[in-house]
């Protein structure tokens, strides 16, 4: 328990590294902020400050080291970001398809804050940061600016405690930035520890009370700004004198001066400790040299960042205070169905906002209807498909025909045209920074987008399913159907096998769905999530019919396609189906497995 | 779902897979097929007679057997692909035997498309009239779909 004297710091790192490959991205970087403090990171472009920020995050798995945010372990996959801690890493990004106001209302669900309350809490965030005229507009028409501002808003929306921000002013107009450093001044005046990235010194040196300057992914500088200052205080000084000459006679006698003609050939330029600048300027008075300008040239923290992060400045690691206690190891987050029911609430969201998905919801209600108008006025019948040559002599034909076709080839591109791209439509719009650093852990949100792409999948299933059937029953009867061993089996039993036999079809639409979630978390592509499962479905279908070796016919997929033929045997044989279940089950949890692997595996770098 | 989680569903899975292939080995036969054909032949006859409202008879009374031989691709005697069989079939009351010749297509899975070779058969054509009807009815003996367990 800490004690009640010493304040938890709001965010506690200690040495924390990754290295990409040869590439040393963060070296042993420990940082401490304590409520109410506004702590800048500065450096250089490819500095490790981003890097740093999605460690924080969680987003990136560090090397070494660990995170307290809070006073809560953090900074891994596994645990979630606490409910206090919001930010983002540039660029911050959100669904295109969605308006702004849609979009935070599905991360407010996200955080578990959706409710009667939500609605007024997005606004006030949308006002906050100016966006309040374009709320209902699609945020893909917006600018890099309106972005920025968004992303501002979506951390908001957290009330953070701690808020880490990766370069907030880089799309910023000059108004826009003046806006948000007064947001985030008020910010840390309620008690908001701001973490900050910059390649602006100015800015951190107008903003925050403290700053770490990251250097090839090393702690250059960490201490107050005036710890800095008064470590700055070698920056040049243009000097005008009434007697240059003689003033820089008197500076060359100095040991802590440098005095040189200044670089534009007006006056001199100085260079040296503040002390000995005090020790020069009394020292001209007394030589009745009078001081008529003496100015920075540079800003003084300017001229030491430049030279802390100058290729050959020498590195001099100034270490954080050491922290009250040692964090404890991060612990794994829990797994709530909750969590998972919020994820596939807010993946439902977004998938009732897309046109393709309504395309292809429509084209499985419309489609049975459709076919079994075209064969009611044809005077032909599809003869080479089981049940083909019944097809108007009995509604319960109809579905038969429309699942030997949907078996063939339908299935695979119904069900990974929304399981192939759930994953990999977080990597086209860069939005797994801001869905992982909601209040969901990476195993909620995983098995959230999954338990959608199965819910969509047997969605379509089950549509399709009661579209064929009561198109037939009501465009062509309830009459018998001539069953598979010449037998006719009455409208009850035809309609029950009807329904088993679309039933099992449930097992491997959920094994090609996670087939898809698989190629889209290992490929990051839409494209190949969608097509490649597909593909394979045409492959394994090709496969299938020529003279196989039986137990390669058995161990593919689309096998469990047509194992409902034995349904309407008589008597029925259930082996197929069984060995079909199996066999899609097996598909399916390794599939899934693999996908959990490689996503665990994965540095969201956005 | 952990490492460990998901290696156990996968063995699971896996053992399911391997019982069940333990139960189910066999394939397309000469005597499956033969088994499967000819009770359906003679279940269609009395759906037939039933549909065309002619005297019915039971599937039983037919004394229908089948012989069959695979034909191609390939040389097995085994498995999917071209088949041809001979029903026999006797109506009651008839003393002889009647032989009708089918040519059947065999997937893997146990399903069959028979048509009938009507120029040797008695069954006629696609098509059949009803008695005292001008409107033709699907011959279901001409060509039919069944399926057998294969296992």
């Amino acid at each position: 328990m800490d004690s009640p004297i010493v304040e938890t710091p709001a965010l506690e790192a200690i040495g924390l590294s990754k290295a990409y490959g040869d590439h040393l991205a963060v070296k042993g970087v420990d940082l401490v902020v304590r409520a109410g403090a506004i702590h800048g990171l500065l450096g250089p472009n490819g500095a490790g400050k981003t890097t740093l920020l999605r460690m924080l995050l969680g987003l990136v798995r560090p090397d070494a080291g660990t995170v307290r945010l809070l006073g809560r372990a953090a900074g891994t996959a596994a645990s979630p970001v606490p409910g206090g801690v919001a930010g983002f890493v540039d660029p911050s990004q959100l669904y295109p398809y969605l308006s702004a106001r849609r979009n935070l209302g599905l991360l407010a669900r996200l955080d578990g804050t959706a409710g009667p309350g939500a609605r007024g809490r997005v606004d006030a965030v949308l006002a906050e940061v100016g966006l309040t005229d374009r709320a209902d507009a699609k945020v893909g028409g917006y600018s890099a600016g309106m972005r920025q501002r968004l992303g501002l808003a979506a951390a908001l929306l957290r009330t953070p405690r701690l808020l880490l921000l990766d370069e907030p002013t880089s799309s910023l107009d000059p108004a826009g930035a003046r806006e948000l450093r007064a947001l985030v001044r008020r910010l840390a005046a309620e008690g908001t520890a701001v973490v900050l990235s910059s390649h602006d010194m100015p800015e951190v040196e107008d903003l925050c009370s403290a700053l770490t300057i990251l250097h090839h992914g090393r702690v250059a500088f960490s201490g107050t700004i005036e710890e800095l200052r008064k470590r700055a205080a070698g920056a040049v000084h243009h000097l005008r004198t009434a007697d240059d000459a003689r003033a820089r006679e008197i500076g060359a006698a100095m040991s802590s001066l440098e005095v040189t003609e200044a670089v534009d050939g007006n006056g001199l330029d100085v260079r040296g400790e503040e002390s000995a600048l005090d020790a020069y300027a009394i020292g001209l008075g007394r030589a009745g040299i009078a001081v008529r300008r003496m100015e920075p040239r540079e800003r003084a923290l300017e001229t030491l960042f430049l030279r802390l992060t100058g290729d050959r400045a020498e590195i001099d690691p100034t270490p954080a205070p050491p922290p009250e206690s040692r964090p404890r190891d991060p612990v794994d987050g829990a797994l709530s169905a909750r969590g998972v029911g919020a994820v596939v609430r807010v993946e439902s969201a977004k998938l009732i906002a897309q046109i393709k998905v309504w395309a292809v919801l429509a084209t499985c209600l419309a489609g049975p209807f459709a076919f079994v108008a075209a064969m009611k006025v044809q005077s032909s019948v599809p003869e080479d498909t089981l049940f083909g040559r019944w097809v108007k002599a009995s509604g319960f034909a109809v579905p038969l025909v429309v699942l030997g076709f949907a078996a063939a080839w339908a299935f695979p591109v119904l069900t990974s045209v929304v399981s192939g791209d759930l994953f990999s439509a977080e990597d086209r719009y860069g939005t797994w920074p801001t869905v992982l650093t909601r209040s969901r852990t990476h195993r909620e949100v995983f098995l959230g987008k999954v338990a959608t792409a199965l819910l969509f999948s047997l969605t379509l299933v089950s549509m399709l399913a009661a579209s064929s059937t009561i198109a037939g029953m009501l465009v062509i009867g309830r009459q018998p159907l001539l069953g598979l061993s010449g037998t006719l089996l009455p409208p009850g039993s035809a309609l029950l096998r009807v329904a088993e036999a679309w039933a099992s079809m449930g097992p491997p639409a959920m094994a090609f769905a996670a087939l898809a979630v698989l190629v889209s978390v290992a490929t990051r592509s839409s494209a190949a999530g969608i097509a490649l499962p597909v593909v394979l479905g045409f492959a394994m279908e090709l496969v299938g019919l020529v003279n196989a070796p039986d137990r390669v016919r058995r161990a593919l997929l689309t096998t469990p396609f047509v194992a409902w033929h034995g349904l309407f045997a008589d008597p029925p044989y259930y082996g197929p189906v069984l060995e079909g279940t199996a066999i899609s089950l097996v598909y399916f949890a390794g599939c899934l497995g693999a996908a959990y692997a490689l996503l665990r595996r994965r540095d969201m770098g956005g | 779902m952990t490492h460990g989680m998901t290696g156990r569903a996968v063995s699971a899975g896996l053992m399911a897979l391997l019982s069940l292939r333990a139960c189910r080995s066999g394939g397309v036969t000469a005597r499956k097929l033969e088994n499967a054909l000819a009770p359906t032949f003679a279940n269609l006859i009395h759906v037939q007679r039933n549909v065309l409202a002619l005297p019915i008879i039971e599937a039983s009374a037919l004394r229908a057997t089948a012989t069959c031989k695979r034909i191609g691709p390939g040389p097995d005697a085994t498995g999917g692909g071209d088949w041809k069989c001979t029903v026999d079939w006797s109506p009651p009351g008839y003393r002889g035997i009647l032989h009708d010749t089918y040519d059947l297509s065999v997937t893997m899975d146990g399903c069959y498309t028979a048509t009938s070779d009507a120029s040797e058969g008695h069954l006629g054509g696609p098509t059949l009239l009803r008695p005292g009807s001008a409107v033709p009815v699907t011959n279901m003996l001409y060509a039919f779909d069944g399926c057998f367990d294969p296992d």
